[in-house]
């Protein structure tokens, strides 16, 4: 675990007391007609991460991108950041050209397609859990995308 | 090393935060915190008083949570993380978190958070359980531990959780956390979000400018 600045025992002190008499358990209420998990995020949201990050890395911009797929810009948009929207097959099909990605998994990322694979699931949204919007990729983003692409090409 | 207050000798006490729940965890969860919860699940059953109520007013709302299962079946998945707080040789709380939700607050929405999933304490602390509780502390450390884990993510600070019923003033009153309302999803419970802001200004509070490492 990383080593980081928290707050001392002093902070921890004074918080323990202030909230000793309360209660902080979560979880599933007991008796739950409904369904007991709390709902995942689709893997659209692993989508739109990978062609955020596919981008940068060639250093477009989403007009430039969009100029090169043929689409509109706000359709770019939409995908890097919207999960709910799903992207046009045609639009996914220019993606995955352009970028050198397998089709069918790109449609599985992109909700085009199901996927019952729950590896492919958690390597998808933990790849998408860890990006930010920093203008020039970092090496550990770096390192990340061609990973989870490498990932992706290597698929049976 | 971290700490909790021991109610009893009115002193805190030296505690271990492990970025794993391990076995010796799932074995204390089964041989110590889960007997004398199904003993007073049972004599709620057998007096005909096992309902929502009751199994809220004396704290048991996590007994059915099935922990070992849960052990098992997220250890090998990348978005779940857990934690175990361990003092004097037992486990006092334990919780699970996940890595891949985004925030559905409108001022943060799609951004990435952390979400806690799961967060009990062992039954000897729970003041409404036993009426000498033990240990206190051990939700506030795990609670932290969250928002902590979510700035070492990247996510600055943002946490989300659906709080049971006992605990909603604490989140949003004591950790001004947004109420999102109640979660039709997720059996009603209400919702909560903390913002990078919120966070930044829980954890500065009198804190040391060095700050430390526990």
């Amino acid at each position: 675990m990383t080593i980081r600045n928290r707050p001392d025992r002093q902070w921890y002190a004074r918080m323990i007391q202030d909230t000793l008499d309360d209660d902080f358990v979560i979880g599933p209420a007991p008796f739950s007609a409904s369904k007991a998990e709390a709902t995942e995020p689709p893997l659209t949201v692993a989508f739109g991460t990978l062609v955020r990050l596919a981008r940068r890395s060639k250093k477009l911009t989403v007009e430039q991108l969009a100029e090169k797929l043929s689409v509109d810009a706000e359709e770019i948009q939409q995908i890097e950041r919207d999960p709910s929207y799903h992207a046009r097959p045609r639009t996914i099909s220019n993606i995955a050209r352009f970028f050198d990605l397998p089709l069918t998994e790109l449609m599985k990322l992109a909700g085009a397609a199901v996927s019952n694979d729950d590896v492919f699931r958690t390597k998808a949204l933990k790849f998408a859990a860890h990006s930010d919007d920093m203008s020039i990729l970092t090496d550990e983003e770096q390192t990340m995308l061609r990973g989870f692409i490498r990932f992706l090409r290597e698929k049976p | 090393m971290t700490q909790l207050w021991n109610r009893q000798s009115q002193l805190f006490e030296p505690a271990e935060l492990f970025d794993r729940i391990h076995a010796a965890d799932v074995t204390c969860f089964q041989n110590h915190w889960l007997p004398p919860m199904q003993a007073k699940i049972d004599e709620l059953k057998l007096a005909g008083q096992y309902n929502r109520q009751t199994v809220s007013q004396w704290n048991l709302e996590d007994a059915h949570w099935g922990w070992p299962a849960k052990f098992q079946s997220r250890a090998g998945q990348l978005q779940w993380a857990s934690y175990a707080l361990r003092c004097s040789g037992m486990t006092q709380g334990l919780m699970f978190i996940n890595l891949v939700y985004r925030c559905r607050l409108p001022s943060q929405l799609n951004q990435h958070m952390l979400y806690v999933d799961l967060v009990s304490t062992a039954p000897w602390n729970r003041p409404r359980f036993t009426p000498n509780p033990l240990y206190g502390g051990v939700g506030m450390v795990l609670v932290t531990e969250a928002i902590l884990r979510s700035e070492d993510e990247g996510f600055d600070g943002r946490v989300g959780l659906h709080s049971l019923p006992g605990a909603e003033t604490l989140y949003r009153d004591k950790l001004g956390m947004d109420c999102l309302g109640p979660d039709p999803a997720y059996s009603g419970l209400l919702y909560f979000e903390m913002t990078p802001q919120r966070a930044a200004q829980l954890l500065a509070l009198l804190t040391s400018k060095t700050g430390g490492t526990v």
